[in-house]
């Protein structure tokens, strides 16, 4: 039959991995224009107005959080996959443990960041988290009923044991991955999916109360329940984005012809849609139900988000990050063609950008004044620094091997993978 | 490295499993944690043939022994029920035990449990169908038929909570000489389009996917037609009297049945151009169905959230509703199959071990996310620092109802955890047991928000609620409708979905040149017959 | 229903041709038989085969179904008709303030929105297949041959119409002998 793939021209040196050296160039630049750009945030943090701080002091936080949501979610990913021995995606779930991997660019970023806002405290008083501030909560009753929570040795505690349980993970699965590439035991995956159950466990748990310490509590009279959801369905969209883009890049560059297929693609855009399908859902239920219930401790967080500029930007998100996408990828053909897979996952890691930065940054206020703080250019430049870094040594990670996992026992499952309806 | 098809590598990891003889520690064979073999869907070497045969036979062969029995208790259940809703109707809904502040209870609760036990069919049918889990194709009409019935108990309930059953059209958009419309920002209207738009398209899920299966039954009755059929005994206990009467009965139940599955199976013919249009419609009804099953749980949710009720109004109450609801949906799901399996011949070959096993491992993580949503509630109501919330939510762990709350706990967090262990996962009637505790969690989740009603903004107006005896049988009774649609459809229709088995077989697919390729005599065939 | 019992067509069956079926043992040999049939340029012939067989739509050179547009346009009427609805009769028809929320908002609708479009499309899923695919139709000519029964089964047949511009069939017994086809059978018409 003509369906007999051709294995030997699939698993060609010269079709699983970038040459020596590919991308390292690119990578470098970004890597420096992205450090340069999180040195210029912090340059104009130190010497702009209180606002400027403030906002550059948010804006970095965005790009920081975006940065930690692509690998946390990427590790979400790929355990879900061992968890449910999934075939159809032994060939391209490399690059997602790739993304995963890099949880140690998140960790470098948000120490980054945990610097800069402690900086910020002290020189300029100017904080993000206001519980941190004591002028700031003195005498603030709903403070002194959480500061068993809000404090910051017990913050920074809980920062560093997502950081320790996501590394460990993630060190795990990228382990058993690239040892299997080389010595082909096949148990390395049985041992991945032992890891996977209780790994989705303390996922949940720590990507939801991440989302809460560095996110939710911006705003520590704020509360949502929904929120660790929201987070997560967010940062599967990007990941899942970036995740496909790579692949089609790789593609583009004459890799993985067999190994990432039409068929693939077509799975991957499913996801994307299904992921955005679900984002949509979580946000329009945690929207909702605050709209709906209108009770002033709620609707605070809602209600900033509609003043100003801030509410043209807000119709953004239902358009930008549902509709059009949704429209977009609907069709079957346009799932099946990577022109347009590439173009709807820039344009929703963009949107999840925006997201983010709609969630984080209109918590941006001068102490003691009602000012709404809009949009400013520094925002452009503070959340996409960490990106690019991010993306900088995700280029390099992605030429440092093979583009798939070599010795996979569900391997010809996948190269065989095809949608027939 | 090799060049295989992934239905060959199932063909081979069969055939090394059946050369090999049973792995007595793996049950049936199919619990292999090989990840480089994907342990057979159906067992027994089947041919399709065998599949058709077995599975046909269900219906086609005399009544079990076991069915008459089991039918009449469960109709007279249902007859009970039935007493209990008329009683209701003509008296009030007074005869219930609701008060002041208890408004809603074990009404809604049976609504919202019964809806919610409705999902797993979806889920199984539906969203397992999208992430292509071919195991589900043993399981789904059987539990879609379950989610059939399941919504119908479940609009029972707020129909007659209503009080004027015969005012109930007014829960619709028709117009009327009062010149009034439904108000479409309350969520119970939203109930009504929900459940009604769910119910609807379950029944079209179902019935189109049964189709082809009907017309295999028709094409049989058609070989049969003209024979007729003794009635046989009834074997009802203490009624040997009717026994010596249908003894003698011979009905022509044949041309019946080929006329009646004839008729519902719309002239199916199985042509490919026909499969063209249905295999997309199929998969496109997967597609819009799963968002459906997740909105109508959200929007039962909705009838609590949006309130400003402490205890209620969370943001996290719609995908932690649609949590329970799968959770609670696979329990009756394994509630049902286990004795189904073991009751009906060769329908081990089709519902594995594995299977089983996968299912607990889905109870295991909607419990989970079920937990970990109690966990987040119960934090944030501390969080939030609103003392309202947070007495309800001492109040529900220490107040009257602590009895319900820690059933609950115990039922829905804590029992489904053994599954964690595979040796709970692979024990079937400890898997049957921890399927009805879940199933009694699951209700008392629900009894336990509404109890959140008793302790009232006003303490003077605090109560505690207690059901009547009406309140009690018609939950039974609701059972008993559930038990009695279950077992007519255990009887007349084919309980699993003959096309869809027969295309996950490694025979099915075009490439296979396997093991005793086609109708070559070194095939196994004499095992399936 | 007039059914014919015997396995073969008595030759001297006054009733008109209506085709030449075959039977396959697998959904192998199906496949390469329903490509070669193609090949041939056949118009008017179907396959039939107990169970949707993988790549059979390449394989006869079927176009995607349409079904889908079916459901895309039903689902937009299910949409524009719940907004309509929900405006109309709450916001307009029916002006009573409750709960001080507004008269119509798009979040309040969007419920119904969303629940309508989906029964909209679920009707259009279910009733355009069987639209598209001419049913129901409880009589069609293979009905009449016992061995076709056999197709709900575990039978693979392909039928060549009579109607088929480049119909012979002494040519088309020798094609589906080559094919492997066996119970090659004249079908007549419904008498």
């Amino acid at each position: 039959m003509s369906h007999a793939i051709d294995t030997n021209l699939i698993m060609a040196r010269d079709n699983i991995e970038l040459s020596e050296g590919a991308g390292r160039g690119l990578s470098s630049v970004l890597i420096g224009v992205g450090a340069v750009g999180i040195a210029a945030t912090i340059l104009a943090a130190f010497s702009g107005d209180e606002a400027m701080a403030t906002i550059a002091a948010h804006a970095y936080h965005t790009g920081v959080m975006a940065v930690i949501g692509f690998s946390v979610a990427a590790m979400g990913f790929v355990m879900i996959l061992q968890q449910t021995n999934a075939g159809w995606s032994a060939t391209i779930r490399r690059q997602f443990e790739n993304i995963m991997s890099l949880i140690w660019v998140g960790g470098l970023l948000f120490i980054v960041d945990i610097a800069f806002q402690l900086l910020m405290n002290s020189a300029r008083h100017v904080y993000i988290w206001d519980w941190m501030n004591a002028a700031h909560t003195a005498g603030d009753e709903l403070y002194r009923h959480k500061s068993g929570y809000l404090n910051v040795p017990f913050f920074a505690a809980r920062a560093i044991a997502y950081f320790i349980i996501w590394f460990v993970l993630a060190r795990s699965l990228w382990e058993y991955s690239t040892r299997q590439d080389i010595d082909g035991d096949k148990w390395h995956t049985a041992r991945a999916r032992t890891l996977s159950a209780p790994g989705l466990l303390l996922f949940a748990f720590t990507s939801a109360f991440a989302a809460f310490d560095w996110m939710m509590t911006l705003d520590y009279h704020w509360f949502s329940t929904m929120f660790g959801v929201y987070f997560f369905a967010g940062s599967m969209v990007s990941m899942l984005a970036l995740g496909a883009l790579i692949l089609i890049t790789l593609r583009a560059f004459g890799r993985l012809h067999g190994a990432f297929t039409d068929e693939h693609l077509h799975d991957l855009g499913k996801l994307i849609f299904a992921f955005t399908v679900f984002w949509a859902y979580i946000s329009f239920s945690q929207y909702f139900l605050i709209w709906y219930a209108n009770i002033p401790e709620e609707t605070a967080w809602m209600l900033r988000r509609k003043i100003g500029s801030w509410e043209w930007l807000s119709w953004l998100l239902p358009i930008g990050h549902f509709i059009i996408p949704f429209i977009l990828l609907l069709p079957r053909p346009m799932r099946r063609s990577r022109k347009a897979v590439a173009l709807v996952s820039l344009w929703l890691i963009v949107m999840h950008l925006f997201d983010l930065y709609w969630a984080i940054r209109p918590e941006a206020k001068i102490e003691g004044q009602d000012t709404i703080l809009g949009p400013s250019p520094i925002d452009v430049i503070a959340v996409v620094a960490p990106v690019l870094v991010f993306i900088g040594f995700l280029i390099r990670k992605v030429g440092s091997g093979p583009l798939i996992p070599l010795k996979d026992p569900r391997l010809p499952e996948g190269l065989a993978h095809k949608n027939y309806v | 490295m090799t060049t295989m098809q992934p239905d060959q590598a199932t063909a081979l990891g069969l055939s090394r499993l059946t050369a090999g003889g049973f792995d007595p520690e793996t049950l049936d064979g199919t619990l292999v944690s090989d990840p480089s073999i994907r342990a057979p869907l159906v067992l027994g070497n089947r041919d399709f043939h065998s599949v058709t045969n077995t599975i046909c036979g269900w219906i086609e062969n005399p009544t079990p022994k076991w069915w008459m029995p089991a039918f009449a208790v469960a109709s007279a259940v249902a007859g009970l029920g039935t007493v209990m809703i008329v009683f209701l109707i003509i008296t009030g809904v007074g005869v219930w035990g609701l008060m002041n502040p208890v408004m809603w209870s074990w009404d809604i609760t049976n609504f919202v449990w019964w809806v919610g036990i409705g999902h797993a069919g979806t889920l199984i049918s539906a969203i397992l169908c999208l992430l292509k889990q071919k195991w589900r194709t043993s399981i789904n009409r059987f539990a879609e038929a379950m989610t059939i019935f399941a919504v119908i108990c479940a609009g029972t309930f707020p129909g007659i909570h209503v009080g004027r059953v015969w005012m109930a059209w007014m829960l619709f958009p028709i117009p009327n000489a009062n010149w009034i419309w439904p108000n479409f920002r309350s969520p119970l209207l939203w109930d009504v389009f929900a459940v009604g738009t769910y119910f609807t398209v379950s029944l079209l899920f179902w019935y189109m996917g049964m189709i082809p299966d009907l017309a295999t039954l028709r094409d049989r009755a058609i070989q049969r037609m003209g024979i007729k059929v003794r009635l046989g005994p009834l074997g009802l206990p203490g009624m040997g009297f009717l026994d010596r009467i249908t003894n003698r009965i011979e009905l022509p139940l044949n041309t019946i049945a080929a006329y009646a599955y004839g008729f519902l199976s719309m002239g199916w013919r199985f042509s490919a151009r026909h499969w063209n249009n249905y295999e997309k419609a199929y998969l496109m009804l997967a597609g819009i169905s799963t968002p459906l099953v997740l909105s109508v749980h959200s929007v039962v949710s909705f009838d609590f959230a949006v309130s400003i009720i402490p205890g209620w109004h969370t943001t996290i109450f719609p995908p932690y509703f649609v949590a329970g609801a799968i959770f609670s949906g696979f329990a009756m799901v394994l509630t049902l199959l286990i004795p189904a399996r073991a009751l009906y011949p060769g329908m081990k070959d089709f519902v594995t071990a594995r299977t089983i096993e996968n299912m607990c491992k889905i109870i295991t993580v909607t419990g989970s996310m079920v937990g970990f949503a109690y966990m987040m509630e119960f934090f944030i109501a501390w969080y939030g620092g609103n003392t309202f919330e947070i007495q309800t939510f001492i109040r529900r762990a220490f107040g009257p109802y602590w009895w319900a709350y820690w059933i609950m706990v115990t039922c829905n967090v804590i029992s489904p955890q053994v599954f964690w262990f595979k040796w709970a996962r692979t024990n079937i009637p400890f898997i049957f047991l921890i399927s009805i505790i879940v199933n009694i969690g699951m209700w008392f989740e629900r009894y336990v928000i509404l109890t959140t009603l008793s302790g009232d903004f006003l303490p003077s107006s605090w109560g505690y609620f207690s059901p009547t005896y009406v309140d009690i049988f018609t939950f039974i009774g609701s059972l008993g409708i559930f038990m009695t649609l279950f077992l007519l459809f255990c009887r007349f229709l084919p309980m699993l979905a003959l096309s869809e088995v027969k295309n996950v077989m490694p025979q099915a697919s075009p490439h296979w040149e396997g093991y005793g390729h086609g109708h070559d005599p070194h095939s196994h065939h004499g095992k399936g017959h | 229903m007039a059914y014919d019992h015997g396995s073969h067509a008595a030759p001297d069956d006054a009733r008109p041709l209506w085709g030449l079926m075959a039977e396959f043992s697998d959904p192998a040999s199906l496949s390469r038989a329903a490509k070669h049939v193609k090949k041939e340029g056949f118009r008017n012939w179907d396959v039939y085969s107990p169970f949707p067989v993988h790549g059979m739509d390449e394989a006869m050179g079927l176009k995607p179904s349409r079904v889908t547009f079916i459901m895309g346009f039903m689902c937009l009427t299910g949409f524009t008709c719940a907004w309509l609805m929900q405006w109309w009769m709450g916001g307009v028809d029916y002006k009573i303030v409750v709960a001080g929320k507004p008269l119509f908002a798009w979040e309040q609708a969007t419920p119904i929105l969303f629940e309508l479009s989906v029964l909209f499309s679920a009707f259009g899923a279910v009733f355009g297949m069987l639209i598209l695919n001419l049913l129901p139709r409880w009589n069609h000519p293979l009905f009449g041959k016992q061995r076709f029964l056999r197709v709900s089964d575990d039978r693979f047949v392909i039928a060549i119409e009579a109607a088929d511009p480049k119909f012979n069939e002494p040519d088309l017994r020798r094609m589906f002998e080559s094919l492997g086809g066996k119970h090659i059978d004249r079908v007549e018409e419904e008498s």
